[in-house]
């Protein structure tokens, strides 16, 4: 397989007073052609901030501060803005978490999902027509006639379905959906990443589905990435990382989970999420880690292969002849 | 309990909201809350679950009247709440009390931590200046807050500890009955398990009864002893938590648990999907197995 996007040592700041603070510290991954690669973190945990780096979506006081981001072969930290205008949309495309706020209210939806299309290039009849087809991809009811409506008008569920076809209007190869159903309710959440898993296959997408929920990415990732504290701790194809979870945060993570473990008490991790302006010494995740040990405030820990494709920062994991 | 008396006994509430469609246009009536009926035994976990708009947080505060139900009774320890005046609902407020879903908006911003705790002490004239201060250092030892830190603000804390204030403020009073309306879903997952082991090792130490609103199924079956589906008003089914999860009789609760995402990769997925008409027209529970009730 192929990488379609390579991301390398991506670092992003926050610009403070006197100093900056890495949000995304020197992060590597990869997405390979068709492959569904899920981002796991809590909040804060650098994730969202990746997906607008990505995009070069990153506002002020926020910062790019380095390393490099391949996509078909050129590197979209360098590439003019004009270039990237183009990316935007025609080849990455972003489904944002709020399918409330998303969408313009002053719009039809139909207006709204053609103009995706006419910003890259398709006359008004093209994208009328275009925009009934994607409606009845993404499986609206009666699409000619949600086509009309103004937002205000559809349900949430919808609305997110909407979001989808103008994610998809210009053939993307690759889709970022930043927790795209949170905000939505249990039957609704399972109807969209159903759509999702269909509209992958169909249009041949690779995609980068970032979330909180480990049971969203259970159904439907290829590989996981674990974020914590502005870092990736833990990567492994997704059956790994259910079934071999390496390092501690993710093993806490799954076990915290209500109906992991017997008994009425739930397995918590202590503490809390640290703020990236105040992180501990050594590995972010230490202070809160039930393993930790002498070298975990030495510095924070380089990737370590913990089986085939499965890397993990975590101490614990460092081979035994490298010690000496 | 031993006089058969059950702590709260809920028969028939309804709530209707009136609502105008635009700024001109015709009144509307929604109905929030439709006939719900239950009951909820001393020490007992009792849980409300529905995806938004099922009147599950509306009849949390219907019960509190923090919002005044349209009918129906509400019966705390034997007492119709509902016929309460002003001042005798104040005084049972004491032994009803509740916990929000957010934790950043429920704390009032300008107080500080020990003030939030100690004001229903101050509305229920409990003790002198001194004992209510002994009072709530004792409180924020309950709910693992450190007292040093009564004299700050709640923007200075995490979500979970916020949260942990909120609880503490709840049980000042010493409540029998505690409605928990969604309180970890706006925490982190990682946090989420303290604040619920929290909950749990409260209500042993306590003797609380809770009725635990939630729309998190995975929680739901983890903490509560009973539950009851809510669906556009209406009580769906309710049953023992095993019962519910185990044998779900109306198409409805197997729609729901069918889309629960499951955090193992290579659970079976066969999603069942909502059909409205199955609430048209609106069916009276039955019992179809002892203490399991179904709208089928």
């Amino acid at each position: 397989m192929t990488a379609l996007l390579s991301v390398r040592h991506l670092t992003t700041v926050f610009d403070l007073d006197r100093r900056s603070v890495a949000a995304v510290d020197a992060v590597s991954f990869d997405i390979n052609e068709g492959e569904t690669l899920g981002l796991v973190g809590e909040s804060g945990s650098g994730k969202s901030m990746i997906a607008l780096s990505i995009l070069r979506l990153v506002q002020p006081p926020g910062r790019i501060a380095g390393g490099s981001i391949l996509f078909r072969d050129r590197d979209l930290l360098a590439c003019p803005e004009a270039e990237m205008r183009r990316v935007r949309g025609a080849e990455i495309a972003l489904i944002f978490q709020e399918p409330m706020t998303a969408l313009n209210p002053v719009f039809t939806v139909g207006d709204q999902i053609a103009e995706a299309l006419v910003v890259h290039g398709a006359t008004r009849a093209e994208a009328q027509a275009r925009a009934l087809e994607l409606a009845e991809a993404v499986r609206l009811p009666d699409p000619a006639h949600c086509l009309r409506n103004y937002p205000h008008r559809l349900s949430g569920g919808m609305r997110q379905r909407v979001l989808i076809a103008i994610a998809l209007a210009c053939r993307p190869a690759l889709v970022i959906a930043d927790e795209p159903t949170t905000a939505l309710d249990v039957t609704i959440q399972a109807e969209i990443l159903d759509l999702l898993r269909t509209m992958k296959t169909r249009f041949h997408l690779s995609l980068l589905l970032i979330t909180h929920d480990l049971g969203v990415i259970a159904g439907t990732a290829d590989r996981v990435a674990v974020m914590y504290a502005g870092r990736i701790v833990e990567e492994a194809a997704v059956r790994t990382i259910f079934r071999e979870p390496r390092h501690p945060y993710t093993r806490g993570l799954l076990a915290s989970m209500p109906g992991s473990g017997p008994g009425r008490r739930l397995q918590a991790i202590e503490g809390t999420v640290p703020d990236i302006g105040a992180l501990p010494l050594g590995c972010a995740f230490g202070p809160r880690c039930p393993d930790r040990f002498d070298r975990c405030g030495s510095g924070p820990p380089p990737a370590f292969e913990a089986g085939p494709e499965h890397q993990v920062r975590c101490y614990l994991h460092q081979p035994k002849d490298a010690l000496r | 309990m031993a006089d058969g008396v059950p702590l709260l006994d809920v028969r028939r509430l309804t709530k209707d909201f009136d609502a105008r469609a635009g700024l001109w246009g015709p009144r509307r009536t929604t109905r929030a809350v439709d006939e719900v009926s239950f009951v909820i035994e001393e020490g007992e976990t009792f849980a409300l679950v529905g995806e938004s708009g099922s009147g599950k947080t509306t009849t949390g505060r219907c019960i509190l009247r923090l919002i005044e139900p349209t009918s129906g009774e509400v019966w705390f320890r034997g007492e119709n709440v509902l016929a309460y005046t002003r001042s005798e609902l104040r005084r049972a407020r004491r032994h009803m009390q509740i916990v929000f879903q957010d934790p950043y908006s429920s704390l009032n911003p300008r107080m500080r931590v020990g003030d939030i705790v100690e004001e229903p002490l101050v509305i229920h004239k409990q003790g002198s200046r001194a004992e209510r201060r002994e009072r709530v250092a004792e409180l924020f030892r309950l709910v693992g807050l450190d007292p040093a830190q009564l004299d700050r603000y709640p923007h200075q804390f995490s979500g979970g500890q916020r949260q942990r204030i909120g609880l503490a403020r709840a049980l000042a009073l010493n409540p029998s009955l505690v409605v928990a309306d969604e309180p970890v879903s706006a925490l982190d997952v990682s946090v989420q398990a303290q604040v619920v082991n929290l909950l749990l090792d409260l209500q042993q130490q306590l003797k609380l009864t809770y009725l635990f609103i939630a729309h998190d199924l995975r929680l739901v079956e983890h903490i509560s002893v009973r539950v009851a589906v809510m669906y556009r008003g209406r009580i769906a089914e309710m049953a023992p938590t095993a019962r519910l999860f185990g044998a779900p009789q109306h198409p409805y609760t197997k729609a729901l648990l069918s889309a629960v995402p499951v955090p193992d990769p290579d659970a079976p997925r066969v999603r069942v999907g909502v059909d409205p008409g199955w609430f048209d027209p609106p069916r009276p529970l039955r019992e179809v197995a002892p203490r399991h009730w179904a709208a089928v």
